[in-house]
């Protein structure tokens, strides 16, 4: 039979955590031109790509969070590789 | 499902293009060390990988699983594998007050024992809440409970007779009716499913509207009016973008129109969701199937 939907369970989503390290140098020509693409990209790329998600799940994000959650709670990671790519907010 | 996924896993996703807005290097070393096969360029769609946190695969679930099947193959892997499957503080302490006889633990047991299965234990709480409750909005939500389980155990008689325990059924009505729908696909019993929602095409329930117009369209599909069936899944997609059961009005709609298909490619129609196919599976929602009679 068709999947089941009841009411969302009660919990927060994971938003998404950049870690600053992680981010390179960058000149300023290359900073411009970035903002001038986000200035161009569609209205789902200024958010966070989990507001859109209504499944209920919560998400662990980055993976660091989410293998430490599973050492610590003893949980089995559920890991959903995407192979089609990703919206400019890191959704799919 | 997503109550099971929250209580005894940690889910994750990640591009695994390098490049992409939601890569994450080092889940990508992590997943390719053991399946290196996804490491490559253009690969075919990945399974969802159940795995510790050491980089053991315990378990697969297919990418195109309908969410029946991924709930069972979840639950398969906890059974195999119960040092993955211990109940947290919280549970521990809800199950021995449900064991005291406390009303709120007990339906809180019974919604656990349904995320796992365990229709029986689910049953038996139920029916514990119900004996202790006065008549009221919370016996009635136990008797709903009660029934919505059975019903997902194909239990139908059960269900029904758990329904008519509920006594206040105004607040209900959309549910019971939505409950009752989902018994008739189960029966093939598309012509009482199709007059059962034909309400609700103009004016669906507030809470199940996209799940209401679903089931309207596949009811209409088997018998025989694929347009119509399209059309109301169309609907759901324009009116109701964020309600999970796009996905399979969408698929629906893929598999009438470009289901034929031998290949996908990026170059082909996309999906009314923009999506380039669905790899060949079928909607099951869509195969033939006869009137059962029975539970």
């Amino acid at each position: 039979m068709p999947s089941p939907e009841g009411p969302p369970v009660e919990g927060t989503l994971v938003t998404k955590r950049v870690d600053p390290r992680t981010i390179p140098p960058v000149s300023v020509s290359v900073m411009i031109g970035c903002a001038l693409l986000a200035l161009t990209l569609p209205q789902v790329a200024q958010g966070n790509p989990l507001a859109k998600d209504h499944t209920g799940i919560r998400w662990y994000l980055p993976f660091r969070t989410a293998r430490e959650a599973s050492a610590d709670q003893g949980r089995l990671l559920l890991i959903k590789p995407v192979a089609f790519g990703t919206t400019p907010d890191g959704g799919w | 499902m997503r109550r099971l996924v929250n209580r005894r896993f940690i889910p994750f996703y990640f591009d695994l293009f390098p490049g992409g807005a939601a890569a994450d290097r080092e889940a990508r070393e992590f997943v390719v060390k053991v399946r290196p096969d996804l490491g490559g360029m253009g690969v075919a769609t990945p399974p969802i990988l159940i795995m510790s946190p050491l980089g053991r695969v315990v378990a697969e679930a297919d990418n195109y699983s309908t969410e029946d099947a991924l709930y069972e193959r979840l639950r398969e892997t906890l059974r195999a594998y119960p040092t993955w499957n211990r109940p947290s503080e919280e549970e521990v302490r809800i199950e021995r007050e449900a064991e005291e006889g406390r009303i709120d633990s007990l339906l809180l047991a019974a919604e656990r024992f349904l995320d796992l299965g365990e229709t029986e234990r689910t049953r038996a709480a139920y029916e514990r809440a119900l004996a202790k409750l006065p008549p009221g909005p919370e016996r009635d939500r136990a008797a709903y409970g009660l029934g919505h389980a059975l019903r997902l155990a194909g239990d139908f008689d059960g269900m029904e007779r758990a329904f008519a325990r509920i006594e206040g059924r105004g607040p209900w009505a959309e549910d019971l009716s939505i409950e009752r729908a989902h018994a008739r696909f189960s029966r093939g019993e598309f012509d009482e499913l199709r007059e059962a929602l034909a309400p609700y095409q103009t004016r669906p329930p507030a809470t199940r509207g996209a799940e209401a117009l679903y089931l309207l369209g596949v009811a209409r599909f088997h018998s025989g009016d694929a347009e119509g069936a399209k059309s109301l899944w169309r609907r759901i997609i324009e009116t109701l973008p964020e309600d999970p059961w796009v996905y399979r009005s969408d698929w629906a709609i893929f598999d009438l129109e470009q289901g034929g298909r031998r290949r996908l490619s990026t170059l082909d129609e996309r999906t009314p969701l923009g999506r380039i196919g669905y790899m060949k599976r079928k909607n099951p929602d869509l195969a033939p199937r006869g009137r059962r009679s029975g539970s």
